[in-house]
């Protein structure tokens, strides 16, 4: 306790109901006795007075005569030094700035360069780099690669940072016992990888006492591993009493080509198709509602729907069937298919169904296929989503032509689709490269850019895809008079990473750290 | 000159102007870049058709720039010199253009004007006809009493308000308006006492606020009470102790009487501390301590600027000046001012270094010789950094405990520089707290990075 709380009842009360003040005063001991006493001793003093000296008095004694305290921990770990810091000046403001300003992919080339040229992080910049290893693990291996032990050292001192670096853990029996929803579907996903059928049986055990979403996500794990021993469950699940739950066995059965289901709606398709007089092959749509809608997972037609009764039946059947349906029925190829789907009356539940199909079971010609036959009309603009199916050097191609059809009004396209999908080590071919560099070289300096402030994050992220040797054309962009400031700061934005990129290279090419001499 | 980033952006009058720096060193943003012995240049491109020039005199530094802003130095002069520290070679030395050349030459010629009128000044007033230095004195001591009389009525004022408050009980100022406190004070600003103001509102803000602040708040009366006696009984006191209080009630002797009459002291000096704050009057103050290399003296340098202002001194922790403080007169002395100094005579850096308890009894000492210092210098060597009580973190020797004032990311840079191996600190004893300045020892320099509360 200290000697002032002494005085704290006299004060805390008030002096007008204390009682003798200067008795409570007297009474204090220990701390500088004579003069509080010589202070009670003051019979001209006013009681309020005497209770404020008095505090003056202990209050100049504690602040004077402070104790320290004793050391009390035990001891700790010390670092234990590995490479040499990148303690360059010029680097350190530079890296801080990447760090800050991003984007990842950048950031990634940045460690990676780092620890190639056998440095680590110099210790101002540890922190920022554990952080940025917690936010983002898509960069945790390469911040890892250039902490040193004085990194390893410093992510030990907070758990958010050991966490991030340490490798994922893998889930355990009680993650699925006593978890949440998350841990319990990363649990059953893990478990399928490796045990499928004992996955399976385990959630056919549970899933009478789980909630309608838990089953939905925890059905949905069935599609790693997914095999014809899962045809069981996944028909019992059509009839389950939530219509997510419904849906996401129908989508998985559609890659069970062989089940009783997909054959039941391949042979009501093929009963639809016909041969016209010319022998061309035709598809009429159900008159009615098939047979047996529920318990083949057929959704039911709501009450408004653009497509009308007959083509949504259509629909519906087209996209719970296998594709091999059409190759197998008609004996065309897909490609074929899809002209042919595109020219028929029923083009739109053919094509949508077409589309709904893949999606569910992802095959690369059929992609292609649909990519290469793509009706606005009846899929709408938006080809993402089949897009995103097509391996990267074809995305390119894609990208490419898209470029070269519609040059600068199509770079924001190209962009976003580049920034969605690009990973840190992702790098564009030379031939897209080439003209995305020297297309938004041209435009990004003007007014009429496609790329201000809100779009600046996925231009980053593209031009970070971009090969060393494709920046040349955005090192000094040319900028219009009287450019807007949102472009403009676009612009210094696109150099900067530039500048960096390019002095990341050079910093690459140098000779490794034990060869590098120190910039006074 | 050679200057580091960091010495570049310490010139900033506020973080904003960093942030805008950083963004321009582009180099495609700029043409005509250039530099002399005496200055460097170049020119920006802005929004507007004509770039702007940006210049800056090296004796200073001083900025002259040709864009709109009122803030000094504006971003275009800090990033023509960061870009500098990147890329000197971007900068072909070379014949000044005129716009250049006529600004350092204006400023030259106006330097030397000033010089020679200061000359003839001081000509004038030595062969003046001498004023009887009875009478200036006489004339000072005049306003000076004034000034003392407005204080005393504001002291009793005060008074009378504290015993108020003691009679009633510090409990029930838990029900009272914190803005009636912070009213009341403003009457200490009329009575030409804002020290006194400044103490009493830092007081209210103290009400209710953690366990045990009924004694932290009792202590702080017990200080005004302090203060309302000096006041009344200033005649009595020691020149040194009524200095003191005037600095406590914020009125502080006059520089130039500092610089006439201030205790000097010639020393090659280290910057070992810097630390900035701003209070929500847009008031920024900088404490720069400086130790002396050859008395062991400690200084703090007080810098203010108001509003988009920067500041017109550069310091950079480590580096070192041969030169002459005057110290505020002070039963503890520790304010100066510098009045000579030469960066060019020390190149190199040398930090202090103390033992435990002739620093704490250093420290005790210099509390107990002024009763209103509100911080003082304090040198923890060989310290580890250890988790604290509730998640702060503190520093121990092998003898002792200190709790750090210490925000998160600046805990996490000093440990990083530390290393988990001793350390020296040098901070800021606030009564409670170590509050950490500047590190050595480890890798690099660690500084504290946030601002500090004034």
């Amino acid at each position: 306790m200290k000697a002032i709380d002494a005085l704290l009842p006299v004060a805390l009360l008030g002096t007008e109901r204390a009682g003798d003040v200067p008795a409570a005063v007297r009474k204090i001991s220990g701390v500088a006795d004579e003069v509080l006493s010589a202070l009670a001793a003051d019979g001209t003093v006013a009681p309020h007075t005497l209770v404020l000296r008095a505090a003056a008095v202990l209050g100049q004694c504690q602040r004077v005569g402070f104790v320290v305290a004793p050391p009390s921990a035990p001891p700790g770990s010390i670092v234990t030094e590995g490479p040499p810091a990148l303690d360059d000046p010029e680097w350190l403001v530079r890296i801080e700035r990447v760090f800050e300003l991003g984007p990842a992919a950048l950031q990634h080339d940045l460690l990676r360069t780092v620890a190639a040229r056998g440095y680590r992080l110099h210790a101002k910049l540890l922190p920022a780099a554990l952080d940025l290893a917690s936010s983002e693990p898509s960069l945790r291996d390469a911040v890892g690669a250039v902490l040193g032990g004085r990194g390893r050292w410093l992510a030990g001192q907070r758990k958010r940072w050991t966490d991030a670096l340490a490798p994922p853990a893998s889930p355990t029996e009680d993650d699925w016992s006593h978890g949440r929803t998350a841990a319990r579907v990363a649990f059953l996903r893990h478990e399928r990888a490796t045990a499928p059928d004992a996955a399976r049986e385990r959630l056919t055990g549970e899933l009478a006492q789980l909630g309608a979403d838990e089953r939905t996500e925890l059905v949905g794990c069935l599609a790693v591993g997914l095999g014809p021993a899962d045809e069981v469950l996944l028909q019992a699940l059509l009839g389950d009493r939530a219509v997510e739950v419904r849906r996401r066995a129908a989508r998985l059965l559609v890659r069970l080509p062989a089940s009783a289901r997909s054959t039941a709606i391949g042979a009501a398709l093929a009963a639809l198709l016909g041969k016209d007089k010319r022998g061309a092959w035709t598809i009429d749509a159900p008159d009615t509602e098939p047979p047996g809608v529920k318990a083949l997972g057929l959704e039911p037609r709501p009450k408004t729907d653009e497509l009308g009764e007959r083509a949504f039946w259509l629909f519906q059947l087209v996209r719970n069937a296998p594709l091999a349906t059409w190759t197998t029925n008609t004996g065309m190829s897909p490609a074929e298919i899809v002209a042919w789907a595109a020219k028929s009356d029923w083009s739109a539940a053919l094509l949508r169904g077409i589309r709904d199909a893949l999606l569910a079971a992802p095959d690369l010609e059929w992609t292609r296929a649909l990519l290469g036959k793509w009706v606005v009309k009846a899929l709408g603009p938006s080809d993402e989503d089949v897009q995103a199916l097509l391996p990267w050097p074809e995305r390119e191609r894609v990208w490419k032509a898209h470029l070269e059809r519609e040059r600068a009004p199509g770079l924001l396209h190209v962009v976003d689709e580049i920034a969605s999908v690009a990973g840190p080590e992702d790098r564009l071919g030379p031939d897209l490269a080439a003209l995305l560099a020297r297309l938004l070289s041209v435009s990004l300096g003007t007014n009429d850019s496609a790329f201000d402030g809100d779009d600046a994050d996925s231009l980053l992220v593209a031009c970070a895809a971009l090969p060393d040797v494709a920046l040349s054309p955005l090192k000094t962009i040319r900028r219009d008079d009287r450019l807007m400031p949102r472009f403009d700061e676009t612009v210094d934005r696109v150099e900067q990473l530039v500048d960096v990129r390019l002095r990341i290279a050079s910093l690459a090419s140098a000779p490794p750290a034990a060869v590098i001499p120190r910039i006074p | 000159m050679t200057m580091t980033a960091q010495a570049v952006l310490a010139l900033a009058p506020d973080d904003a102007s960093v942030k805008a720096a950083r963004g321009l060193t582009t180099p495609s943003k700029w043409s005509s870049l250039g530099q002399s012995e005496r200055a460097v240049w170049g020119a920006c491109q802005g929004s507007g058709q004509k770039p702007y020039q940006a210049q800056v005199d090296l004796a200073g530094p001083a900025f002259q720039c040709s864009c709109p802003s009122r803030k000094f130095p504006c971003k275009h002069g800090l990033a023509v010199l960061l870009l500098r520290v990147q890329d000197a070679s971007r900068f072909p030395a070379g014949a000044e253009p005129p716009w250049v050349a006529e600004w350092i030459d204006g400023r030259r010629e106006k330097a030397a004007k000033k010089e020679q009128r200061d000359e003839k000044r001081a000509e004038a007033a030595a062969s003046a006809e001498p004023v009887d230095p009875a009478v200036l004195r006489a004339e000072a001591e005049a306003r000076d009493e004034k000034r003392w009389k407005r204080i005393e009525a504001g002291a009793a004022d005060l008074e009378r308000w504290l015993g108020d408050l003691v009679q009633r009980g510090l409990a029930g100022a838990l029900a009272e308006d914190r803005d009636g406190w912070i009213a009341f004070s403003a009457r200490m600003v009329d009575a030409q006492a804002p020290g006194l103001a400044n103490r009493l509102e830092s007081a209210a803000h103290l009400v209710g606020v953690g366990s045990d602040w009924p004694a932290r708040l009792l202590a702080r009366l017990g200080t005004l009470q302090l203060l309302c006696d000096a006041i009344r009984r200033r005649t009595e006191l020691p020149d040194a102790t009524v200095a003191d209080l005037r600095t406590a009630l914020g009125w502080p002797i006059d520089r130039d009487d500092v610089v006439a009459r201030g205790e000097k002291v010639d020393d090659a000096w280290s910057i070992v501390g810097l630390v900035a704050s701003e209070n929500d009057r847009g008031l920024h103050e900088r404490r720069v301590w400086l130790w002396g290399r050859r008395t062991g003296r400690r200084a703090l340098v007080l810098e203010f600027v108001y509003g988009g202002a920067g500041f017109e001194t550069s310091w950079v922790v480590g580096a070192g000046f041969e030169g002459t403080v005057a110290f505020y007169p002070s039963a503890a002395p520790q304010r100066a001012i510098v009045i000579r100094r030469d960066d060019a005579a020390v190149k190199d850096t040398q930090w202090p270094a103390s033992h435990p308890e002739a620093e704490i009894g250093a420290l005790a000492e210099r509390l107990a010789g002024n009763a209103w210092h509100t911080v003082a210098p304090l040198l923890v060597d060989d310290a580890r950094l250890v988790p604290g009580r509730s998640e702060a973190w503190a520093a121990e020797t092998s003898h002792h405990h200190w709790d750090l004032e210490l925000e998160e990311t600046d805990a996490s840079l000093l440990l990083a520089a530390s290393g988990g191996a001793p350390i020296s600190i040098w901070g800021e004893w606030t009564g409670t707290y170590l509050r950490p300045i500047t590190a050595w020892g480890g890798e690099g320099i660690w500084t504290r990075t946030g601002e500090v509360e004034p």
